[in-house]
């Protein structure tokens, strides 16, 4: 049998079963596992991640997998870090308290300002934000992640769904592909590192602009081969 | 110990919620309906120790099951039950929903049956539910047998429901629980097939390890002790005009011809892994099922139980006797199939809980000649003082998933 395409990080924590649909729905084979040989092995990685930040390093300290991660996500293969995911690659989150994140990236992840009751205007936001928002794109830096681009056919302005109340801040801003507001904050919505698509929304829940990164991931792994 | 304390309806008077989905521990089980009366107990959801309910625990089961095993056993059944003769070899009951639609499909084109389709059909239909019963059988393909029961009978029967249990939904689940197995019996096809289990949403896990239906839910052992919405079968003759032929349609078969013509129920949710978003992606494609294109009020969902105009006033009484609205019931089974996470299935319920169904409410009142203004009074007498205070005039929640309640 041929082996998967993609290894989705198994710790626990995550909407895994819209992550494998989004995998077969562009032909990339998925396999869900924690299996270190399974990862080390895989030509793609996903870091999926819903949850807690705490909860989910003490996961990844509890198997092991920290250390893998911290060997594997970088320049050679490609990697997607979704939502919680994307926060893991930092230092530290200041969620419960400060807690230490797997440092790939300088910078904190950090919480929107307290909820506010909206008025007749809409004025106001929810803490967790939960929805559609649209992502601007940053201006181009000289990238090398996912071969072209994994924003490659996504029109400037494109909505993806968020469910999430803390955001990263990097140290880089060089780093940053996407931007977008909400709250009165203007945070990184994604962001290319090396062969790292990290991003704070969830394209397996973003309808088909979501299924164009998975399409682009596809692409990307082919022209690998 | 005070956490086994109950009030009304026997339900815990310390409300606890799973920390997984957003159902609470007030859910009662599915139990047979001609035996509610209001004061049954039923046994309610379980939360274990870590805080995870029943119904999760079932769904992290169902990611073990050998399946390919399951449905081995499924073909070995079938191939004892098939028939080439130009009979109905199994009945499938439904309305033509999309769960039906499902089971009736796949075991007539993929497994090579011969179903007979039953249904036991909403009291009153709604447009999309009743072009969806049509689709069923025009474009899906099969023959079906509808039993539509003496609308005076289901009218007094459901107003006395509402009356005396709050309950309005009663009529259709007698029905609709019992009639595959004595139309089976008549028609002399002993395999009859519904499709999920009631423990994926929090039965005793115990009934979940059987293909078998429970028989107590289309068999009647004991006549005595038998009730319609409420009141026993001797005060409903009496009292109420009817005959025993009138109620005969609400209740099960005797449990003795059941067993003379050898009826197996089986859930066909035991033999293939049911998940109620890929069925319905099914039916759309196989039987021309389609979703209404506005969302049910209560709730954030478009394609599950929406044929019965009665069904959305459903939601509203168990919200109100149970604490527990449809949007609960629906994010709930949406986050055991790792379609929502928690979050945002605590912020749909804190949206669409408790919504109060305006669509239908003043023709289904009309239709069964209740007061509306009596209705509501009603239903405030059928809130639990566990679960309601009155703030400023205002009912609400004592406990809420989202911690928002006036005891929270």
């Amino acid at each position: 049998m041929r082996p998967p395409d993609v290894a989705i990080v198994d710790y626990g924590m995550g909407n895994l079963y819209s992550i494998e649909s989004a995998c077969a729905a562009v032909g990339l084979t998925a396999v869900v596992t924690a299996e270190p040989e399974v990862l080390t092995a895989a030509p793609a990685l996903i870091l999926p991640g819903v949850g807690a930040f705490g909860e989910a390093m003490r996961r990844l300290g509890d198997s092991g997998l920290d250390e893998l991660l911290r060997r594997s996500v970088g320049p050679r293969r490609p990697v997607l870090a979704i939502c919680l995911g994307m926060q893991l690659l930092f230092e530290e989150s200041e969620e419960f308290g400060d807690t230490r994140g797997l440092g790939l990236l300088p910078g904190r992840v950090v919480r929107f300002p307290p909820a506010q009751p909206g008025d007749e205007r809409g004025a106001g936001h929810k803490v967790p934000a939960i929805g559609w928002s649209a992502v601007s794109m940053a201006a181009p830096a000289e990238r090398t992640g996912w071969a072209v681009s994994p924003l490659t056919g996504i029109p400037d302005g494109e909505h993806f769904y968020f469910i999430h109340s803390y955001y990263v801040r990097p140290d880089d801003p060089g780093i940053v592909a996407t931007r977008t507001t909400y709250a009165g904050v203007e945070f990184a919505s994604s962001l290319v590192y090396q062969n790292v698509f990290a991003c704070q929304f969830h394209p397996e829940r973003s309808g088909p602009a979501g299924l164009q990164i998975y399409r682009n991931l596809a692409a990307a792994l082919r022209s690998s081969e | 110990m005070t956490t086994n304390d109950t009030g009304m309806y026997g339900l815990p008077t310390r409300v606890v919620f799973c920390s997984r989905c957003v159902m609470s521990n007030q859910r009662p089980a599915s139990v047979p309906e001609y035996r509610h009366t209001l004061d049954a107990r039923k046994p309610t959801l379980r939360i274990d120790e870590d805080g995870v309910c029943d119904a999760c625990r079932h769904a992290e089961i169902k990611q073990r099951i050998d399946w390919a095993g399951r449905e081995a056993a499924l073909v070995e059944l079938l191939a004892r039950h098939r028939r080439q003769d130009g009979l109905y070899d199994c009945v499938v009951p439904g309305s033509g929903g999309k769960d039906s639609a499902f089971a009736a499909h796949v075991l007539k084109y993929k497994y090579g049956m011969h179903p007979l389709t039953v249904t036991w059909p909403p009291m009153l239909y709604t447009d999309y539910g009743y072009q969806n019963y049509l689709s069923w059988l025009q474009v899906g393909g099969f023959d079906n047998i509808t039993m539509r029961p003496n609308g005076r009978v289901m009218k007094t029967l459901t107003r006395l429901s509402i009356e005396n249990l709050l309950h309005p939904f009663q009529t259709f689940i007698l029905g609709q629980k019992s009639i595959a197995a004595k139309i089976a019996a008549d028609v002399g096809v002993p395999l009859v097939f519904y499709g999920e289990n009631e423990a994926e949403y929090g039965n005793p896990i115990a009934d979940s390890e059987t293909s078998l239906r429970d028989r107590a839910f289309h068999a009647l052992d004991d006549p005595e002790g038998t009730y319609l919405a409420g009141v026993s079968l001797a005060e409903l003759l009496s009292e109420h005009a009817l005959e025993l032929v009138d109620l005969k349609p609400f209740l099960p078969a005797e449990a003795e011809r059941v067993d003379r013509s050898g009826i197996e129920v089986h859930y066909l949710g035991y033999y293939l892994k049911w998940t109620p978003q890929e069925v319905y992606y099914y039916a759309v494609e196989n039987t021309g099922f389609k979703a209404r294109p506005y969302r049910t009020q209560g709730t954030y969902s478009k394609y599950n139980s929406i044929d019965d105009k009665i069904d959305d006033l459903h939601y509203y009484t168990t919200y109100a006797k149970f604490g527990i609205g449809r949007a609960t019931y629906d994010s709930s089974q949406e986050i055991r199939n790792g379609h929502l996470t928690r979050e945002e299935g605590l912020a749909l319920v804190k949206r669409f809980d408790g919504e109060f169904p305006d669509r239908y409410f003043d023709e289904v009142m009309t239709f069964l000649e209740i007061d509306p203004t009596a209705f509501h009074h009603l239903v405030d007498r059928f809130r639990p003082p566990h679960l309601w205070a009155q703030v400023d005039g205002t009912w609400r929640l004592r406990h809420t998933a989202n911690r928002a309640g006036v005891d929270d």
